[in-house]
């Protein structure tokens, strides 16, 4: 991490002399990043100093580690590839758009990984916290689905939104929520195919509200549904095999909605036949109502 | 190297995108795979000059396309392998892959694996 470090503030300082403001967009993200990666470390150097390394330990640093190097994979060759354009005098237009495009996509998804990350350490040591308040759950929703379509440009998909129910007010943590949604979401998009769908449904059942995020990707295998969303599942199934990318954020999330009174639950045919995850959350009470209204 | 045919197999579409961005700026033609149906059909149809694979897949490891590939071109294609895992050199001896360039990689490195 130190080295990507180093070689990212390389590329920060020497990117561009006359620092113009695309040059200056790209540096801050540079820098955002930085500070990311040294949070990160400095979380891991604390979490090895307080408690010998055993083998859960051990896991969720593997798994941790090779999530973090596939978004620093994208972002440092986007880096060289734009110094290769820019010392051509070719870094102009729709290659200086797609390279900030990727470098924000890149660099949010490297902050949510670290603000997982973050969360399963405070999850286990019993000190998550969770501010639950009064949130209407379709504006949310509408909110998070206009900053994916944004992204559609980068990697084609269509999210067909349904909406119908609105408003549902429920009792949750707005930015946890968030959280949830970014992770469905991102599994959605990075695993579907070029051109897919992706359809988003909200609705109500008995005291409870619920978002369906339904994709055309990859799909699971039946016999991995069960524990797709256990603590570490990737370490868990032979040596890092199948579902990468999926074992950290599917399990916060699960014990993010349990902490909210909700769940989450999925549904897929199998193999190459896209994938259902369903999570509720518990309505406002109408005692509750009255408190906060 | 230049002008010849590159399967790139990768699930992860910016790292797909990216590397197929730098390798047709380097004159290479470009194959794309996202999961192992695709790889299969395309290794199938065509005769790649060297894939260029990611170990872990969303739906499995890079295994079952090395045993594929390497029955179906007997001729040894060249496989360089993709990996963000722990031990990468591990991850290359367990489906013989020619060589192995660890995650996050160097496009200079990159391209001088690929040119020899």
């Amino acid at each position: 991490l130190t080295l990507v470090v180093y070689r990212i503030h390389l590329v920060e300082f020497d990117f561009c002399a006359a620092k113009c403001e695309k040059c200056r967009q790209i540096s801050k993200t540079f820098g955002d990043v930085i500070r990311m990666i040294q949070r990160f470390s400095l979380l891991v150097r604390r979490v090895l100093n307080r408690n010998p390394i055993d083998k859960i330990k051990d896991d969720f640093l593997s798994i941790a580690a090779h999530e973090i190097r596939t978004p620093i994979t994208v972002l440092k060759a986007r880096a060289q590839l734009a110094k290769i354009f820019y010392d051509q005098g070719r870094f102009t237009g729709d290659i200086v758009e797609h390279t900030l495009d990727s470098l924000v996509s890149e660099s949010d998804r490297l902050a949510r990984l670290c603000t997982n990350i973050i969360d399963i350490v405070r999850l286990e040591s019993s000190s998550l916290q969770i501010f639950p308040a009064k949130l209407e759950l379709g504006a949310l929703v509408n909110s998070i689905v206009e900053l994916f379509k944004a992204r559609s440009k980068i990697h084609e998909f269509e999210i067909l939104l349904d909406l119908k129910e609105m408003p549902i007010y429920v009792w949750a943590d707005k930015d946890r929520v968030s959280q949830i949604l970014f992770t469905l979401f991102g599994n959605a998009v990075r695993y579907s195919p070029a051109g897919g769908k992706i359809s988003v449904k909200l609705s109500l059942a008995q005291d409870k509200a619920s978002i369906s995020i339904k994709d055309q990707g990859l799909g699971i295998e039946k016999e991995k549904l069960f524990n797709i969303f256990a603590r570490y599942y990737q370490a868990h199934n032979s040596g890092l095999k199948g579902q990468s990318g999926l074992g950290l954020g599917l399990y916060l999330a699960k014990n993010l909605l349990l902490e909210m009174g909700g769940d989450i639950s999925v549904k897929s045919e199998g193999v190459g036949l896209g994938s259902e995850f369903t999570i509720s959350l518990p309505l406002v009470a109408r005692e509750r109502l009255g408190e906060v209204s | 190297m230049t002008g010849k045919q590159i399967l790139i197999v990768e699930d992860d579409a910016a790292i797909m995108e990216t590397l197929t961005i730098f390798l047709s700026y380097e004159g290479f033609r470009v194959l794309k795979a996202q999961n192992i149906k695709q790889a299969f059909n395309l290794i199938e149809t065509t005769k790649p000059d060297l894939v260029l694979l990611d170990y872990m897949l969303q739906d499995d490891t890079a295994e079952p396309i090395v045993d594929f590939l390497r029955k179906r071109h007997p001729e040894r294609i060249p496989i360089l392998l993709l990996t963000a895992a722990e031990d990468p050199e591990g991850k290359r001896m367990l489906v013989d892959a020619d060589a192995v360039i660890p995650k996050p990689f160097d496009l200079d490195l990159l391209l001088q694996h690929i040119v020899h």
